[in-house]
């Protein structure tokens, strides 16, 4: 024993002189300045503080202490251990980190902050990037989404049955609508029965528009059509339908990065489309819609009530406020068709 | 005073080291909800930090003979592989989002880079890896990485997949028999006979679990499915549907999840020797499965809290099922004269999620 202080922390560790494999017993003492006193059998020495490096101290598990030229030592988890390298690492900043990664009450705090961090970051954040990042996403592939939903859509929809008449009135709204937004490229109608969906209309990704027939014959006037149609533009515009894509594979992207199991990424790829295409677009997004609508509606001499009048239409006969993109959450329709008044 | 050297063992000429897993769940737990939200709130600047804490934790709980591994990684180089890694990710994802013609491009890019990040990446590994103080090292070739992992990999598709048992024989060989721990050379000696076998076994129970998920998602359209009329109604279905399909699909995915790491663990950790001294494996695919299939279901439940058990649970079976044989004693390993090798490798193959490991 070194003498003088008794009271000095003191621990057993195994040494490793960094040459070989050998695994020595020793006992470890602080000594003055921070400097470790080693005394093994047969062999004793110091090391200056300066010359050690202490490894972040994690859990119960093995720490170890860096010294010169590859030697180490390795103490066990405990007591005796802690106390001497908290003499030569005592920093606030390990001791903090300690403190939350042991205290049951702080992984307890942990969690919560987590549930909150996380509710806010899908709440606003992923919307946010999703925004950003719909316009960066390819025309081609944003085609390719589009007609995949438009496959998966004519498992449930019959073909259209409109005759002659209406078929070339409803081609010719969509021509008109499409006058008034020249820059948008890629516009495709599709038209097909309601059945379930009944009188309808959605945007697809990349351009393509579906209308069922009884949208077709419920409205009184072409130009409501054409209401339609721009207000479906606007979707399309402001890229809400791959918005919605996106974040919700942002989403299950994260749930899966986080959960580290890579390998069903692929399987659950391939379903997405399908069940993202069902969320709804927000109130936000149908004013947005709407304004576009609009705007465009005035660009190309048409009445601005055409929009108010088809969304009362709409609501009358299905009783779902405004064009009934499936499933949607939509702001009252009252509100909305107040705003074409204006 | 003399202090008799109760750590090191008495040697025989042969025996058997298993290797041991001392960590706990609930301890480590907490480690990683801490880390996890320190890495959150610091938009990931943390995570090197995090990275190594979790490294010293597995590491620090490993055993053989008497000592644990220990892991020499340090935050601020595997931070600065990190930024770099997501730069390359950023400049990845704009390059392919840009122009789809670029993206041929940016193919034959990744074609000539992952080879090299995988050599570093070894290398970084094996190199703040130790026990008892002597470090591993990885001396595998650029050549036989452009090899594996360009040349080969180019094939892949080529050859319908037939040559997948054969690229992962490859892939291990290139991992194990270039390891050196000290100056002790590490052999791998699975023959791609043997990996055939793997993936036939593979390939069949995959069929099997494909054909049980196919079935059982049919039993439930039939079952609930009616002809409905409200359109919410409608959506209702298909999203149960979806939802069921979906499930299914997660449970048979960790299902061959864990037979592949049983399958391939066994042909690739447990075929390779630190010099005499033979590792072997007893990882029964059948445990494994179930293991990952537990895992994946209650991180699901749990919304990912579990992750943190899930992982220690894998570990503790994984690592508890392996032994060495010594032949001979394990005091007498010489190190090797130390080089510093940049986290860069390793951290882009973290990113890029290459899976360089069994
Ligand atoms: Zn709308």
């Amino acid at each position: 024993m070194s003498g003088g202080e008794m009271n000095a922390p003191s621990a057993r560790a195994q040494y490793f002189d960094g040459r070989n494999s050998r695994s020595t017993a020793v006992d470890v003492t602080l000594a003055e300045q921070g400097a470790l006193a080693i005394r093994g059998d047969g062999f004793a020495f110091d090391v200056p503080r300066a010359a050690l490096r202490v490894g972040a101290r994690v859990g119960r598990s093995t720490w170890s202490v860096e010294l010169e030229r590859g030697a180490s030592l390795a103490f066990e988890a405990g007591p005796d251990a802690e106390r001497l390298l908290a003499a030569l690492d005592s920093s606030p900043t390990t001791r903090w980190i300690q403190r939350l990664e042991r205290s049951g009450r702080w992984a307890a705090l942990c969690v919560l902050s987590l549930v909150v961090v996380t509710w806010l970051f899908v709440k606003y954040g992923v919307p946010a990037l999703a925004a950003r990042a719909a316009v960066l996403v390819p025309p081609d592939v944003e085609r390719a989404i589009g007609a995949q939903g438009l496959q998966w859509i004519d498992g449930w929809l019959d073909p259209s049955q409109l005759s002659d008449d209406r078929r070339s009135a409803v081609e010719a709204a969509f021509e008109r609508a499409r006058t008034a937004v020249p820059d948008l490229t890629g516009l495709r109608l599709e038209r097909r029965a309601g059945g379930p969906l009944r009188a309808n209309a959605f945007a697809l990704p990349g351009g393509i528009v579906v209308m069922t027939d009884e949208l077709a014959h419920l409205v009184a006037h072409d130009d409501e059509l054409v209401a339609v149609f721009l207000h479906e533009f606007g979707h399309l515009e402001r890229h809400h339908g791959m918005r919605r894509l996106l974040e919700g594979s942002i989403v299950a992207l994260l749930s899966l990065l986080l959960t580290s199991d890579v390998s069903t990424v692929a399987s659950v790829g391939t379903g997405l489309p399908a069940v993202l295409l069902q969320a709804g677009y927000s109130r936000a997004e149908e004013r947005e819609a709407d304004a576009f609508a609009l705007d465009a509606l005035e660009r190309i001499g048409v009445p601005r009530r055409a929009l108010g009048d088809v969304l009362v239409r709409i609501e009358a006969e299905t009783g779902s406020s405004g064009i009934p993109e499936i499933l949607s959450t939509h702001p009252e329709t009252s509100s909305r068709v107040d705003a074409t008044r204006r | 005073m003399p202090s008799p050297n109760l750590l090191a063992p008495i040697d025989h000429d042969r025996r058997t080291e298993r290797l041991s897993f001392t960590g706990s769940g609930a301890e480590y737990f907490r480690i990683w909800i801490a880390n996890t939200l320190l890495s959150i709130v610091t938009l990931g600047i943390y995570s090197a930090w995090a990275k190594v804490r979790k490294e010293r934790y597995f590491y620090g709980h490993t055993h053989l003979a008497g000592t644990s591994f220990d892991y020499h990684g340090r935050p601020i180089p595997i931070l600065k592989g990190r930024l770099l890694a997501a730069a390359l990710f950023v400049l990845y994802g704009v390059a392919t989002q840009t122009s789809p013609k670029l993206l041929v491009a940016v193919v034959v890019a990744y074609l000539a880079i992952v080879p090299w990040i995988v050599v570093k990446a070894l290398q970084f590994r094996a190199r703040v890896s130790s026990w008892r103080g002597i470090r591993f090292a990885f001396d595998g070739s650029f050549g036989e990485s452009y090899f594996v992992f360009g040349l080969l990999t180019v094939c892949l598709p080529l050859t319908l997949g037939l040559i997948a048992p054969y690229w992962w024989f490859r892939r291990h060989r290139f991992s194990f028999h270039n390891l050196r721990f000290g100056q002790t050379r590490c052999t791998f000696s699975a023959l791609p006979g043997q990996y055939y076998r793997a993936f036939l076994t593979l390939v069949v129970i995959g069929l099997a679990i494909a054909l049980a998920a196919v079935f059982l998602v049919a039993v439930v359209v039939m079952v609930t499915f009616v002809e409905v009329e409200d359109p919410g109604e409608a959506t209702a279905q298909g999203l149960l549907f979806v939802g069921v399909g979906y499930a299914t699909g997660i449970v048979g995915g960790s299902m061959i999840n864990g037979l592949a790491r049983g399958l391939l663990g066994n042909l690739s950790l447990g075929k390779t020797s630190v010099g005499p001294h033979a590792l072997s494996t007893r990882f029964d695919p059948g445990s494994l499965a179930w293991i990952q299939l537990v895992n994946t279901v209650l991180i699901v439940l749990t919304l990912g809290l579990y992750i943190p058990f899930a992982q220690i649970r894998l570990a503790k079976y994984l690592i508890s099922n392996t032994a060495l044989e010594v032949d001979g004693d394990l005091d007498s390993f010489v190190a090797n004269e130390s080089n510093s090798v940049s986290a860069t490798g390793g951290e882009i193959a973290d990113v890029f999620d290459i899976d360089v490991g069994w």
